[in-house]
């Protein structure tokens, strides 16, 4: 009954721009439901459906927003696994992050939808700051994404991005950000 | 059934005869949605998206089949022929919503997406914005592509290359794929 609540409220707010704040006061009271047990930052935004399995110790950093969609996001963090999540992160719906020992992600960070983000024991995956992952792009273990850098659309990266670089195919390949053409394959 | 079809579709501004939605499909954005005759969007496991902004034009032609986890998202136009299929997870968009380059909270111009009659889309692949894609065009699944691809033509792998699926076609020209 509460989350019908929610919802009712969160999809009014969407249309109606005089409940706006009531919408983000409800996507505020669904992080503290949605992330129940984590360490969470100020003004943490859960719009849609978060699915959380939490079996190790996740850290939402302020101000991050799990958009909502027609799928739900999915957070798996398995026992000993760490999640990091800094200040400012944007999720898009149908984000996946599959935790089972450590993956720490930088400050403003953006995911696309369907993105998957998923490390093996041993293979952390560290995110640096401003990076912007393009919808539907998979980061494997071991990887390690430098600062401001993106990962195209359908991406598949199973090797470290320097900084400032452009991760494009499958497997990803790097070129520079200037070289990218606006109309190019990119996400 | 169809009527049930027709009320989820109560957003869209024009749907077509004998339209069948199975499952979700998740209709956002204030923009027209134009869904022609005899389509099926398959949403019974994962919703299909049909999204378009205010002022924004998505098309989706007669006889199209769109499959569970499609996204349409139009900020100015998108255009599907009569007869496409776009498989699971595939997904259309006009504009990148985010420069490469540069600040990136400042939505890029978007650039009008067509698909001719007969294209086929596999699951995961990903048409970018100004992408035209002509007559009976196939794309393999996870192939990303935004740009002209000619009549008939076979694009798979990521980065794309270009197969010949029509051997009437083979002296056709193929398109310039960047490496």
């Amino acid at each position: 009954m509460m989350v019908a609540l929610m919802e009712l409220v969160d999809w009014v707010g969407l249309h109606v721009p005089a409940l706006r704040r009531a919408r983000t006061a409800v996507a505020m009271a669904r992080s503290h439901l949605a992330l129940a047990g984590c360490e969470v930052g100020k003004r943490v935004l859960v719009h849609g459906t978060l699915q959380l399995e939490r079996h190790g110790r996740v850290v939402v950093g302020d101000r991050c927003v799990f958009v909502a969609g027609p799928f739900p996001t999915a957070v798996h963090v398995g026992r000993g696994g760490t999640l990091e999540v800094g200040p400012r992160c944007y999720f898009n719906y149908g984000a996946q992050l599959e935790v089972h020992d450590s993956v720490r992600l930088g400050e403003r960070c953006m995911f696309g939808s369907y993105v998957r983000v998923t490390d093996a024991p041993g293979a952390p995956v560290v995110v640096g700051n401003d990076v912007w992952v393009a919808h539907g792009a998979v980061i494997n273990a071991g990887v390690t994404i430098g600062d401001g850098a993106v990962i195209s659309a359908g991406s598949v990266v199973s090797q470290d991005v320097p900084a400032g670089m452009l991760a494009m195919g499958n497997p990803a390949r790097l070129m520079s950000q200037q070289l990218s053409s606006p109309g190019g394959d990119h996400g | 059934m169809r009527a049930l079809s027709r009320l989820k579709l109560w957003r869209c501004a024009k749907v077509g005869a004998r339209v069948e939605v199975r499952g979700h499909v998740y209709v956002i954005g204030g923009g027209l949605i134009e869904v022609g005759d005899d389509v099926l969007l398959d949403g019974h496991l994962v919703p299909v998206e049909l999204h378009a902004e205010p002022g924004a034009v998505l098309v989706i032609g007669h006889g199209c089949v769109l499959e569970g986890g499609v996204s349409l998202e139009a900020q100015e136009r998108v255009e599907l022929g009569p007869g496409c299929r776009l498989r699971a997870f595939s997904k259309v968009m006009d504009n990148h919503f985010h420069p490469v380059v540069g600040a990136r909270h400042v939505r890029p111009p978007s650039k009008p997406v067509k698909l001719e009659a007969g294209v086929e889309l596999g699951e995961r692949a990903i048409v970018l914005p100004g992408a035209w894609l002509e007559t009976n065009v196939r794309i393999g699944p996870g192939v990303v592509i935004g740009r002209h691809v000619k009549a008939g033509v076979s694009l798979v792998g990521s980065p794309p290359h270009a197969e010949l699926h029509d051997a009437s076609l083979r002296d056709a020209s193929v398109p310039e794929v960047r490496p």
